[in-house]
């Protein structure tokens, strides 16, 4: 039945047919507003575009092989040098982050899809009011926790990066597993399968396409942050560092450090970095779309 | 023999499973006042019934009526919904299932369950499928030749290791439904339990597979007692030797028992009103 | 051999046990997990407020609200009056860019939302949702550099523009004033919108397709044009969902830190009143002068900026799911 709550639109319709707004306006303003929410829809697209094109064509300018197998110069406005340090950091700091939020997230999920109860719906609701919380904030939590007591490193970047993605991992798994029939739960009950087994062997395998999507979508999101880091792995601008107890540079620390300095060189540079960041990240996601495209095909 | 509980449970006669249950206690299932409720709704209130062993004892009555759930409650299932409780016993050989000392991962390894709709699990093969039971209950034994032969033994039982012994790393969901359904009871079959319950189990199949299944029930039912829930009162006369009648008197009411009798008697002969309008076709 | 033909019949009782403990053990594994994500949020709040806390005592609980002068050089370890760490003009201009935002964005949001979910043929809706997806997966700190280098030459002329127009206006004029050096809180609005905009839109779509198809489809057997369908039978329902995303959208703008720095010019000594004046956020402060907080009571002041920031976004956040929460249950 068609009732909004307030008047009955039908009979507002059915009364404007009979005023001066007649068939012929109807089907004018109609026409009007596809074509508004087209425009609309192509001006958004024309802004990726325009970001996508234009990081893309300064970006290639200096992207060359060197730009991964240099660090920058010492002097940033000296022209040269590459991210080789940003890139090696960035894979440490977001790999070790995906190690810690992971098992955690996926863990929490199974405890508020699979079991339920009071304190499991509380965690649901704190993991999507966690997703809003500003990464700044998680960079300085992480700072007093970590770095007021063992310096910049690291590992203090990657428990910031490790914060942000847990939220996207819980809500992600906690939405396949929902998905997950219930039949197949109690198959494995009616076969003497005990709870937990029946999760780990039965579930959460069920669920693994769509698991692997929500992680590769937050490794994403943890590979362009930048505003935590600096409060925590802080960036070492000029050569590699593997140690994760040692401050360690990322991609996005140097983009950012280089963008800002104001010398040509180094903003070549920065171009370059954000172009290969954009790459990294657009492979992520698209390879997460097809594992989500994939499982969408095969449940339908 | 199987003792669903430490060793000062009510005696069970002892040794392996025996392949004429009929002879023993062990497919005994003895239901005494059961109330099944979820939350507050009560599914059925206070059922008494007896199924015996080496028979083969069918659910009827209109939908609503707390049949699935009654069967449900055989093997403690019902207690995986959520705030679903019970009053009163169940006894599977003797032992009370609901008891607190008694763990239902352990009854339903006693009592397995064939349901509405094939279930194999997707991320497994049909041999992974059959054996999972084995490879995930309480003694886990992951590997071994031994495994290999409860794969062909319960297909055989099943009556299907021919159509898929060629085929059995590939994964259980390109089975047709008929297949998958009787992949499931091999699957149930592989951990050895005396007694099927079985949820309208042909009621996504089509007619020949229906039969299939049929005979299939028939075949196996000198070693296992089999309790079938079935909407289809051809199904009943055909397959069954007991059959219970359950009814409800309107929704949201518990269902209750009305009558059991052997299915000849009860389809020919039945005791009360509502069974003769129920199998007439006057109502349900 | 191992007959398997017993598996089930061996007395179960020390089996029982273990079977209980592993299945025990494992639930409470996993709530340990789903405790660390309750403590994550605990703790932040206890350990920024910790951090803050020197400050707090110091110059008092409320001064930091009522001055909006940020002037870490005139901080010494003694004074306490006038508190130099005035943040009204960042809780300023942390509403003002998002209010900025979220007003170019709701709009564009709704229409986009609108256009993939019911305009558009079945064959572009999935790789338009993954294109307006794709904005959101940009790193903030892309979109910064953009912003300086594409954005801002390209919104001179606008912002002249405006200036010359509304910025006459008696009264509203001041909002409107020049000059215009390009970063501005109106530069990192425009691109709070941008970022917001998928966010906002990817929920719309879920809100709009939670309509029941019936009742579009008895709006269209009434012989209303597709516009006059939207208007009488999507959008009314989706009210409470428009107004649950938007404060989603709102706590996000909110909390966006690295491209707001890049943008925003980073002037912490007063109120700017003008849009197109500079300024500074909640957030950008913390990125800019946390490394190199040296002056007394300087990092601590920057602890109790990023407590109000978690006090805000938080109720911001709370308040968006709630209400996302009911349209949710409400249509179901």
């Amino acid at each position: 039945m068609l009732a909004p709550p307030r008047a009955d639109p039908t009979e507002q319709v059915l009364q404007s047919r009979g005023g001066d707004d007649g068939q012929s306006g109807r089907h004018v303003k109609d026409v009007a507003m596809t074509v508004l929410l087209a425009v609309v829809m192509l001006a958004t697209l024309a802004v990726l575009g325009w970001v996508l094109v234009y990081v893309a064509a300064q970006g290639l300018k200096y992207l060359g092989p060197t730009f991964f197998t240099q660090n920058p110069p010492g002097n940033p406005s000296q022209a040269g040098g590459g991210f080789e340090n940003g890139i090696i950091g960035s894979l440490i700091i977001v790999g070790m982050a995906t190690l810690f939020s992971v098992p955690i997230g996926v863990a929490a999920a199974v405890a508020i899809i699979e079991y339920g109860g009071r304190f499991a719906a509380a965690t649901g609701f704190v993991a999507d009011v966690l997703v809003g919380l500003p990464s700044i904030v998680i960079g300085a939590f992480v700072y007093v926790l970590w770095v007021t007591r063992f310096g910049f490193s690291g590992v203090a970047g990657s428990i910031a990066l490790a914060i942000i993605m847990l939220p996207l991992i819980v809500r992600a798994t906690a939405e396949m597993l929902r998905l997950v029939p219930v039949a197949l739960r109690e198959a494995a009950a009616s076969l003497g399968i005990s709870r937990a087994r029946t999760i780990v062997s039965v579930v959460l395998p069920s669920a693994r396409a769509g698991i692997t999507t929500g992680v590769m979508l937050a490794v994403a999101r943890a590979m362009g942050e930048t505003a935590p880091l600096l409060l925590t792995a802080l960036g070492n601008q000029l050569f590699v560092v593997t140690n994760p107890t040692k401050p360690i540079s990322t991609l996005s620390l140097e983009i950012f450090n280089n963008a800002i300095t104001g010398f040509q060189a180094a903003q070549a540079r920065a171009w370059a970095g954000a172009l290969t960041l954009i790459l990294i990240v657009l492979i992520l996601f698209v390879a997460a779309r097809l594992i989500g495209w994939r499982l969408a095909v095969t449940r339908s | 023999m199987s003792n669903l509980t430490d060793s000062t449970s009510p005696v069970v006669p002892g040794g392996q499973r025996s392949t004429t249950p009929g002879s023993t206690e062990a497919g005994r299932i003895e239901v005494s006042g059961l109330t099944a409720r979820y939350g507050k709704h009560e599914a059925f209130t206070d059922v008494s019934i007896a199924i015996e062993p080496g028979q083969v004892t069918a659910l009827i009555g209109p939908s609503g009526c707390g049949k699935s759930t009654l069967l449900r409650c055989l093997n403690g299932l019902h207690m995986t919904v959520p705030r679903a409780s019970v009053t009163g016993t169940v006894r599977v050989a003797g032992v009370d299932i609901y008891r607190s000392d008694v763990s239902l991962v352990h009854v339903s390894r006693y009592v397995g369950m064939v349901f509405q709709r094939p279930n194999p699990f997707p991320t497994m093969s049909i041999a992974q499928n059959v054996t999972a039971g084995l490879r995930f209950g309480p003694r886990r034994r992951r590997r071994g030749p031994w495994l290999e032969e409860v794969v062909e033994r319960s297909l055989r039982q099943a009556g299907m290791w021919e159509e898929v012994k060629d085929r059995l790393h590939k994964p259980g969901g390109s089975l047709s439904g008929g297949q998958q359904q009787r992949l499931c009871i091999a699957r149930s079959l592989a951990v050895e339990p005396h007694i099927l319950l079985m949820d309208e189990p042909c009621s996504a199949l089509d007619p020949v597979s229906t039969l299939v299944i049929e005979g299939l029930i028939t075949e196996l039912k000198n070693d296992y007692t089999f309790v079938i829930v079935t909407h289809n009162m051809q199904q009943a006369e055909r397959v069954s030797d007991v059959t219970a009648f359950m009814t409800v008197n309107g929704p949201g009411q518990p269902g209750q028992l009305v009558e059991v009798a052997s299915t000849k008697e009860l389809f020919s002969n039945p005791s009360q009103p509502a069974t003769v309008d129920y199998v007439t076709g006057k109502v349900g | 051999m191992a007959s398997p033909a017993a598996v089930s019949d061996l007395p179960t009782d020390h089996l029982r046990g273990r079977v209980g403990y592993a299945d025990r053990l494992f639930k409470a594994t996993m709530f340990a997990a789903a405790g660390i994500v309750l403590l994550v949020l605990l703790c932040t709040a206890a350990f920024l407020i910790d951090q803050g806390w020197p400050a707090l005592r110091h110059y008092g609980f409320f001064s930091f609200l009522t001055s909006s002068r940020w002037a870490p050089s005139d901080a010494t370890p003694k004074g306490t009056h006038p508190n130099p760490y005035g943040i009204l003009q960042f809780a300023y201009g942390t509403a003002v860019t998002s209010l900025i935002g979220m007003v170019i964005a709701l709009p564009v949001a709704v229409a986009v939302a609108l256009f993939i979910t019911e305009v558009a043929p079945a064959w572009m809706r999935r790789p338009l949702s993954y294109a307006v997806d794709l904005l959101a997966a940009i790193p903030s700190v892309v979109y910064g550099f953009w912003g300086i280098f594409a954005l801002l030459p390209a919104l001179h002329p606008i912002v002249n523009f405006l200036i010359s127009t509304l910025g006459r206006i008696p009264g509203v004029g001041a909002v409107f004033a020049g000059p215009f050096f390009g970063v501005s809180y109106f530069a990192a609005g425009l691109v709070l919108a941008i970022m917001v905009l998928p966010i906002v839109t990817a929920i719309f779509r879920e809100v709009f397709a939670t309509t029941p198809i019936d009742e579009k489809e008895a709006a269209r057997a009434l012989g209303l044009t597709r516009w006059e369908m939207l208007r009488t039978a999507l959008l009314p329902r989706s009210r409470s969902g428009i107004v649950g995303a938007g404060i989603l959208g709102l706590g996000r703008a909110f909390g966006e830190t690295i491209a707001v720095t890049m943008v925003i010019g980073n002037s912490v000594l007063a109120i700017t009143t003008s849009i197109f004046g500079q300024g500074a956020t909640m957030s950008s402060v913390i990125a800019n002068e946390f490394t190199e907080a040296v002056e007394p009571f300087h990092l601590q002041s920057l602890f109790v900026v990023a407590f109000w920031l978690l006090v805000i976004t938080f109720v911001v956040n709370v308040a968006g799911r709630l209400v996302v929460r009911r349209t949710r249950a409400g249509l179901a």
